[in-house]
């Protein structure tokens, strides 16, 4: 009986196997997978980011008009609000489908991601449940108690309670990807393989355990084998256990202060660029003969408008924090190969034009002079090395994202005047609803930009300093097969998000117009 | 880190989940059937509108709970999820496809309700109906795994035949009990709130089909239970004599899956007897409220009883395993108070989304 049993089982599971064979990848087959899945972990940020932008930077914006059509008594704003409401309730839902896909992506494909995970980012992700299910549980209260309260400042405090979960679920994953950027609480220790990296805040790590991590971690992906492979009860009760531990202090990513700039930096780009495609959308309806949302459009690009002077401000002060943190990325934002001035940057950060700034030839210098030898190699002056040859990617977007932001910010002054002088265009004010497309288009590259900046400026490192792509890698190659699947899903989510928001927007279901 | 605490965490979390996705599940697959029946009667249309908004506010819960599943995992138990991840890369990308699915067609049937391409709308609820069945799918291969780790070949590196875990024997009778569970679970669910949602005869006249087809999937997995046990006999016996042992007449240690098997069981066959009275129309639907609650208490005791029997191993091998304070976290030290806090506020935002969702519906806001 147990013997046929036990043959049921492996027929039954040939015949499965033989089914789904087309799927599982053939080891023959798989291409370079580690630059796969760099590219499908971009794509998939990238195109939750769709959703999130909507959700982060237009609930904020909902408040802000709801306030306004309730305190004024101002019915179009309010209705406007209401509309908006629902856009962002459908882009909440499609980004809760991309997000547990880069959820997956980071445990399944970046395995030793794991690591940062159960440490330095368990707090930031153990309170992000909270801000995400505070979200997620007001959402279909945002949506359907419009004009059901007596008292109408009631659901606008749901609307701000929305919002505040949004922002608050945005600001804690911009803390676990700043402490990506700045490892912030090792202390000395990237300083002693990189000699030219600053001080990263107190250690509160085991640093001779994150050392011998960081070895064993070499030895083995030098070697051929994946590092992934060693997260197990063996290998990590060897370094911890019996009191030993990884991080002792679980907060320590909340005090960086690149993290702190960063989480203002990111919450202001999804606001703005929301902001400007809400403004988009206006000028559209005015171009086509809807009047009533010139007042509207006027407030919206005023909020905008200010948003980004602001921005202004707080880029500067990221742009301070990448100097002071992440040498590589500054050397290649400036397109500094070698040292010299940047006298923009010099005059704002140091009020001198003739500030020398460290290029890659420093770096490089004190790399070959100071830098750690780990299994024979001089660690930090190949890596230095790698990192500069980024500078022919990193430079030219980064002027770009520049000189589109400053455009930008031209067009949002521009909308101050206008509003502020009311005879400035003296009967051209359909300029201004023109302009709207452009603003959006470049609102909407700059934080596409920025991002990559951001990403591609910390390489050759996943964690700045300390691990490399192919130190936090699954064993398990990305054939084409999976990375054809990954991506066909996020198309098809992001085609019907887009399809779905069109029609709610276009021709609403009744059960919306009355709800 | 207190192992304790963290299984508790764990279990908290996963019945939550587990009951609100069960409930999905169902409930989705009722929502479509009657969707397609409304081709030829539109006054249904409304019945199957009413049975997707229940979906929809139940699928914010699952959806929430699933993350934190996930953060939880990956946070207090660190090298399981990275076992898991390694042997059952595939079985995860299926129910991630699955989730993407889901998410993405729930939100698209609901604001393309009323389109004049009814075939459309109907292609949509198809893949909603269908990829809810997805997810466990590849769910559940952890939980075979965790049973039965085919596949697993060495701890340290982590290795394994990834085509091999894919066979796992406790797989089929396991991921076929849980699709009849769901299946009954949402339609007895869906079947008591419609036999009191108002004096409508359509809805009554569909909450007692829902009792019938949920009583005969229940049916149904009461058959496939031998199945699942004889696997769970042959193939992890240490769990099998913690489930069954009283019944086999050589009880396990574990004398809480064994009760708790007995609830199932127990349960479940009061919830035959009325689900098919009902049905049947030869009871007032006065039964009907005690169809939830029963489907739900089965559901309950049953995955006690199946999970609580690895105890003191998480993953189970024959008659021992890799004991399950070796799989936690020790990296940091977490403050049990920040975990018993997150549990706390947790449940409460849950309760307070629960009691607002029952305003939302009682004052017909949707």
């Amino acid at each position: 009986m147990e013997y046929i049993f036990v043959q049921f089982h492996i027929y039954y599971f040939s015949l499965i196997y033989l089914l789904i064979g087309m799927y599982i990848p053939d080891i023959s087959f798989t291409i370079d997978y580690l630059s796969t899945a760099l590219w499908l972990s971009a794509l998939g940020i990238y195109f939750h980011a769709i959703s999130i932008t909507i959700v982060m930077g237009i609930s904020p914006l909902i408040a802000i008009l709801e306030f306004i059509g309730l305190y004024k008594n101002n019915d179009l704003l309010f209705r406007l609000a209401k509309k908006l409401s629902i856009v962002v309730v459908v882009a909440f839902g499609f980004g809760a489908a991309t997000g547990t896909l880069v959820e997956f992506g980071l445990i399944q494909v970046w395995n030793t991601s794991l690591l940062i995970i159960a440490s330095f980012a368990f707090a930031p992700l153990f309170f992000e449940l909270v801000a995400f299910t505070l979200e997620a549980g007001l959402a279909i209260a945002l949506v359907y108690t419009w004009g059901r309260f007596r008292n109408p400042w009631m659901h606008w405090l749901i609307t701000v309670s929305y919002a505040f979960g949004a922002l608050l679920s945005g600001a804690l994953i911009t803390s676990v990807n700043s402490w990506i950027q700045v490892p912030w609480g090792v202390g000395d220790l990237v300083n002693k393989i990189y000699p030219w990296a600053p001080i990263y805040g107190p250690q509160v790590v085991d640093a001779q355990a994150l050392l011998e991590i960081k070895r064993a971690a070499l030895r083995i992906t030098e070697a051929g084998g994946v590092f992934s492979s060693y997260i197990n009860p063996d290998v990590l009760s060897k370094f911890f256990g019996e009191g030993r531990r990884l991080l002792y202090d679980p907060w320590i990513t909340f005090s960086s202060p690149y993290t702190i700039v960063s989480i203002y930096h990111q919450l202001l780009a999804t606001f703005i660029a929301g902001t400007a495609w809400v403004l988009a959308g206006l000028a559209y309806k005015i171009l086509r003969g809807d009047e009533e949302y010139i007042g509207p459009f006027k407030l919206v690009a005023s909020i905008s408008a200010l948003s980004l002077m602001i921005q202004g401000l707080v880029g500067h002060e990221m742009g301070v924090n990448v100097y002071k943190y992440q040498p590589t990325k500054f050397a290649l934002l400036a397109g500094l190969i070698s040292s010299g001035p940047d006298p923009f940057a010099g005059l704002t950060m140091f009020g001198d034009p003739n500030y020398v700034f460290d290029g890659f030839d420093r770096l490089i210098e004190e790399a070959a002079r100071g830098g750690m030898v780990i299994n024979g190699v001089n660690i930090a002056l190949r890596d230095t090395m790698a990192a500069m040859t980024n500078i022919s990617i990193i430079y030219p977007m980064y002027m770009t994202k520049i000189s589109l932001a400053v455009i930008s910010g031209l067009i949002g002054i521009f909308y101050l005047i206008c509003f502020i002088k009311k005879d400035f265009l003296r009967g051209r004010e359909r300029i201004q609803f023109l302009l709207a497309y452009p603003y959006a288009f470049m609102l909407t590259l700059v934080p596409i930009l920025g991002w990559a900046v951001r990403e591609i400026g910390r390489k050759p490192w996943t964690i700045y300093g300390l691990f490399y792509p192919e130190e936090v890698i699954t064993p398990i190659p990305i054939s084409h097969y999976v990375a054809a699947t990954i991506i066909g899903g996020i198309l098809v989510g992001i085609v019907l998000m887009i399809y779905t928001i069109y029609r709610v927007l276009v021709k609403p279901p009744s059960f919306l117009e009355s709800g | 880190m207190d192992v304790g605490l963290a299984l508790i965490a764990l279990a908290i979390f996963l019945l939550i989940h587990l009951v609100f996705v069960n409930i999905n599940i169902g409930v989705g697959l009722f929502s479509f059937i009657v969707r397609v029946k409304s081709i030829e009667d539109r006054g249904l249309e409304e019945v199957a509108k009413k049975a997707f908004r229940i979906l929809v506010a139940s699928e914010f819960v699952s959806g929430v709970f699933g993350t934190i599943i996930t953060v939880v995992l990956a946070g207090l138990w660190t090298p399981m999820v990275n076992i898991i991840t390694v042997i059952l890369f595939f079985p995860l990308l299926l129910s991630l496809i699955g989730i993407i699915l889901r998410l993405t067609s729930i939100v698209g049937f609901w604001y393309t309700w009323g389109m004049e391409n009814y075939k459309l709308h109907l292609l949509i609820g198809f893949i909603m109906a269908v990829s809810g069945f997805m997810i466990p799918a590849g769910f559940r291969y952890i939980f075979a795994f965790i049973d039965y780790p085919m596949g697993l070949e060495s701890i340290n590196p982590v290795s394994g035949d990834i085509y091999k875990a894919i066979m796992n024997p406790v797989y089929p009778p396991l991921l076929i009990h849980t699709w009849l569970g769901a299946t009954a679970i949402g339609l007895l669910f869906i079947s008591t709130v419609f036999a009191f949602a108002g004096d409508n005869k359509v809805y009554l006249d569909w909450s007692r089909w829902a009792s019938k087809f949920g009583g005969l999937a229940t049916l149904l997995q009461l058959a496939i239970g031998p199945w699942l046990a004889y696997t769970l006999y042959i193939y992890s016996p240490y769990m099998a004599a913690n489930i069954y042992g009283v019944i086999l007449g050589s009880p396990g240690k574990i004398m809480l899956s064994q009760s708790m098997f007995l609830v199932m069981v127990g349960s479940g066959l009061i919830l035959i007897f009325i689900s098919l009275l009902y049905g049947m129309g030869k009871t007032s639907r006065t039964s009907a409220k005690l169809l939830a609650p029963l489907a739900i208490l089965s559901l309950i005791a049953g995955e006690v009883s199946h999970d609580y029997s690895r105890y003191p191993y998480m993953v189970v091998g024959g008659l021992d395993g890799i004991r399950m304070e070796s799989l936690l976290n020790y990296l940091l030290d977490i403050d049990s108070i920040i975990i018993v806090a997150g549990l706390v506020i947790l449940i409460i935002i849950l309760l307070v989304y629960l009691i607002l969702i029952w305003y939302i519906f009682t004052r017909r806001y949707i």
